[in-house]
């Protein structure tokens, strides 16, 4: 569910997004992380190219917070890594939506692109 | 404590305080991640973990900056709001000097110095309307209508007071909060805008 003051904001207006604030929504698109996982995450989707230091991630996990796309959901401990707490972070539909929003406008980029001869055409 | 996690806390004090605050623990148990991650490779380790605070601390800051702006603006429009009432106070005051003491008594200083009054009233009303718009050219018309009002308040008061003391002490020391609000705000700069 939309929160009511996100119904009268429009995903389009977030975009574009940087990449890795992308990123990180991708990561979260299917279920909450913490930062480490996120990281990991986001380094397995790009072959390693994008490896988010400390201060990238928690920027634009601040803006994103801020921005209403995601939201903190408490402190357990992962049953994989031990004792230690970690704060875990979840997607909103809002940030849902704007992720949908940046998918179908860098969707719309490749077409661009394939027209162009730049990339390959799809294989069939 | 380890020497890294030490230092990596030093590196950290290049964030503005309340992000440190409010991520720092996350980033140091991020950071020994990594660093658990990366053993055997400290060079290529330190050397991303270095570009990775010189990358994100300076936008870190330039946020933090955006937020004290959003601040003088919540401020920008307070005294906007108080400007307005001032303003027609002074207006109301001095139309109704200039209205008795110029046309009933035939007091020819009277009906100037209200009209002149009313007229810079009516201007720091103006001028605060501008500024709650965000329009253009706010601030300087705010500059302009605060002396204006200073001059003439100043000026009657010094050579032949005709306004009650309110109006006076409104309209002398409204204009120098004004004055003395807009060259601080402007002398903190215009902020950054807050990237995705």
């Amino acid at each position: 569910m939309l929160k009511p003051a996100d119904k009268h904001r429009s995903p389009d207006a977030e975009l574009p997004l940087t990449p890795p604030t992308f990123q990180i929504l991708l990561t979260l698109a299917d279920g909450d992380r913490h930062g480490y996982a996120i990281m990991k995450e986001v380094a397995a989707h790009t072959d390693g190219e994008m490896r988010l230091g400390p201060g990238t991630l928690y920027g634009s996990l601040k803006r994103l917070l801020e921005g209403g796309l995601v939201d903190e959901v408490g402190e357990r401990a992962d049953p994989e890594m031990g004792d230690e707490r970690r704060r875990y972070y979840r997607i909103t539909p809002f940030g849902l939506a704007v992720a949908r929003a940046e998918a179908q406008r860098m969707d719309g980029v490749v077409r661009v692109a394939r027209k162009k001869k730049l990339l390959a055409p799809r294989p069939a | 404590m380890s020497a890294a996690e030490r230092a990596y806390r030093m590196l950290l004090r290049a964030f503005p305080a309340r992000f440190r605050a409010e991520y720092g623990g996350e980033m140091t148990q991020l950071f020994n991640d990594r660093r658990r991650d990366e053993r055997g490779r400290p060079v290529r380790f330190w050397v991303a973990i270095v570009t990775d605070v010189a990358r994100s601390a300076p936008s870190a800051w330039r946020e933090a900056q955006g937020e004290n702006s959003y601040l003088r603006g919540r401020t920008m429009r307070t005294m906007a709001i108080l400007a307005i009432l001032v303003g027609t106070l002074e207006v109301v005051s001095s139309a109704a000097e200039a209205a008795v003491g110029g046309v009933v008594l035939h007091g020819g200083y009277s009906l100037a110095a209200g009209s002149v009054a009313a007229a810079a009233g009516a201007l720091l009303v103006a001028s605060a309307v501008a500024m709650l718009r965000g329009s253009k050219g706010a601030v300087a018309l705010a500059y302009g209508a605060a002396i204006a009002c200073l001059a003439v308040f100043a000026l009657v008061a010094a050579f032949h007071p005709i306004f009650s003391i309110l109006a006076t002490i409104l309209g002398v020391g409204f204009p120098v909060a004004l004055l003395v609000f807009l060259r601080v705000a402007q002398g903190r700069g215009p902020a950054a805008p807050m990237a995705a």
